[in-house]
């Protein structure tokens, strides 16, 4: 996905010349080609974030359309202050890429972990959070924010997940089913998507059908979009993150006003930094946002609900 | 398209004549600055009053007029201490940049000017928020790559900074940024009153060797007499030298209020009906 989100704004930087490029440093082996074609609208910002975040939104201010690169928490947490005052206070569209989301960063260690930038972004007034499960809805995401007047997040996975597709959806359409299922519908967003699909294998495998529902953006929430997917199965929501992400929220939020009292469980990170080396697949399984962590949840509800349903008949 | 002879070319010293006029602008600020402290029972009286040459000698040299105000290639000018926002909303309307009557009106409900800058329509000259201390910088410096890219290193950016934000590391982000890129069109200029928010600055977070500093940081530093507005409209048309400028302007926290003068406390208590008398 970080090789991909480079190829696209190379493709359009060589028809914009408005294109300014930011990084805070980073990016080896993956820029370079950014560089090449973008000359001295490619900068290097060093390693200064907060510096960054200003400059990119004077040159937004300036009539450009400035990308600001980094690792996901060091271009949020690191300089919150500025996204906040420069960018969205100023209503600059700047693009923010945070490469890394959720687990990515594994062994690298909790300092490299995105688990609240989604929270703390999405909290800010008129900034789109976009988080992409996949190549295709990484495309799709760029392109319904091509034009768009608000400063943007794109929150950006190591892992360029599987290949389900997606449809073309704007901001407001941004809710599809990467799978279909009545039994038990997995709500997603970004690289738990791919996850929830290896788990409504294993599930399917036991006569279980899950609906996997992705929503590639969170702010402002889809809420219409998710609704309308929405058949009174149970509800899991699974997201790489901590409690009070986005997509917690925005499903919570539709399902208390669609007020038909679906069963909801909500798959988060533990609220707490780990004190043991995991890999990304480790963390996840110590997380229970594993497939076969989200498959025992959603099991578990289906088969509580089938309990309740034969109770009230009886 | 050029205005200039070269590149920051001056306009020339400033003539006694220029100097008189200032001196009348700046007055008038100051009895504005002080009104509007006390109609509205506004705090930063004396962060206010300190800047207020500083902030005339830059509408002086910048290009910026009403009928430049919307124009998108032109000077830049950042208050970046967004506290004294009365001083400089005093300035602009000297300058014919903000309606007079949205200053008689400060800080009431419903009114466009708040008590730290913020981008308005009302005032398009305005060309950043601030309230935040240690953000001016970095927007300057955003605007004057903006202009490199343009290849307009001839425009110009101002940024006017306290003391105090110089404790903020995004302030030397920033100035290191600016250093390295050799960002000539851009100006930091300091007012050093030499007083934060709870103590003098020497006492709380001593700046010296502080013209070192941002030679150190590639900048060309020039140490005024911030009341001075001949010598700081001197120093800001100065030809560049291929690298950005740092402009360390001693003032006095709380000029023209002899009460208040270089007080910690005429950072948070209003005017008083006695201030609006002439000296």
């Amino acid at each position: 996905m970080r090789k991909r989100i480079i190829e696209l704004i190379e493709a359009d930087a060589s028809v914009d010349p408005r294109i300014v490029f930011l990084t805070g440093d980073l990016g080896f082996s993956f820029v370079e080609p950014l560089e090449q074609a973008l000359g001295e609208r490619f900068v290097n910002m060093g390693v200064a974030e907060a510096n960054m975040i200003g400059v990119a939104a004077s040159l937004a201010a300036s009539g450009f359309r400035p990308f600001a690169y980094s690792i996901a928490p060091f271009v949020t947490a690191r300089c919150f202050e500025q996204i906040r005052n420069d960018i969205c206070y100023q209503r600059r569209a700047v693009r923010l890429i945070g490469v890394g989301a959720g687990f990515s960063y594994g062994t690298l260690g909790p300092s490299h972990h995105a688990l609240e930038d989604a929270s703390i972004m999405a909290s800010l007034p008129d900034l789109v959070v976009a988080n992409p499960g996949n190549v295709a809805e990484l495309d799709r995401c760029y392109a319904a924010l091509l034009d768009d007047p608000r400063p943007a997040y794109f929150r950006i996975a190591r892992e360029s997940g599987a290949d389900y597709g997606a449809p073309i959806f704007s901001p407001q359409t941004a809710a599809f089913e990467a799978r279909r299922g009545a039994d038990v519908t997995l709500a997603a967003s970004g690289g738990s998507v791919t996850q929830c699909l290896a788990a409504a294998a294993i599930l399917a495998g036991e006569g279980i059908e899950a609906c996997v529902v992705s929503v590639p953006v969170l702010q402002p929430f889809p809420a219409d979009a998710f609704a309308a997917l929405l058949t009174g199965a149970p509800v899991v929501a699974v997201f790489e993150g901590y409690r009070g992400n986005p997509l917690s929220v925005g499903v919570m939020e539709t399902l208390l006003a669609r007020g038909r009292g679906e069963v909801f469980v909500d798959l988060v990170a533990p609220q707490s930094f780990p004190n043991l080396v995991g890999d990304t697949e480790t963390l996840r399984r110590r997380a229970g946002l594993d497939p076969t962590s989200i498959a025992a949840t959603a099991r578990a509800v289906v088969e509580t609900r089938s309990v309740r349903t034969l109770g009230a008949r009886a | 398209m050029a205005r200039r002879g070269s590149a920051h070319g001056p306009k020339g010293p400033p003539r006694s004549r220029d100097a008189e006029a200032a001196a009348a602008r700046c007055a008038a600020a100051r009895r504005r600055v002080i009104s509007m402290s006390y109609n509205a029972n506004s705090a930063h009286l004396g962060s206010s009053l300190g800047v207020v040459e500083i902030l005339d000698a830059v509408l002086a040299v910048s290009d910026l007029r009403q009928a430049t105000a919307r124009a998108a290639e032109r000077d830049r000018v950042i208050l970046s201490k967004g506290h004294a926002a009365m001083a400089y909303y005093a300035a602009l309307e000297q300058y014919g940049l903000v309606d007079p009557a949205l200053l008689d009106v400060y800080l009431q409900n419903g009114t466009p000017l708040w008590g730290h800058v913020g981008l308005t329509e009302a005032a398009p000259a305005i060309d950043a928020t601030s309230g935040s201390l240690g953000h001016g910088l970095s927007l300057a410096a955003g605007f004057a790559l903006g202009h490199r890219l343009r290849g307009r290193d001839d425009l110009r950016c101002f940024c006017i900074l306290s003391d105090g934000e110089c404790d903020e590391g995004s302030t030397w982000e920033a100035a290191l940024f600016a250093g390295a890129r050799k960002l000539s069109g851009l100006t930091a200029i300091v007012d050093y009153n030499h007083i934060q928010s709870l103590a003098p600055t020497k006492e709380v977070m001593d700046l010296e060797p502080f013209a070192d500093k941002w030679r150190s940081f590639g900048f060309e530093a020039i140490e005024l007499d911030g009341h001075d507005w001949a010598a700081l409209v001197a120093a800001l048309s100065r030809p560049s030298r291929g690298r950005p400028r740092a402009i360390l302007a001693h003032t006095v926290k709380g000029k023209g209020v002899a009460r208040i003068e270089n007080t910690v406390a005429s950072h948070y208590k209003p005017a008083l009906a006695a201030d609006l008398e002439p000296a």
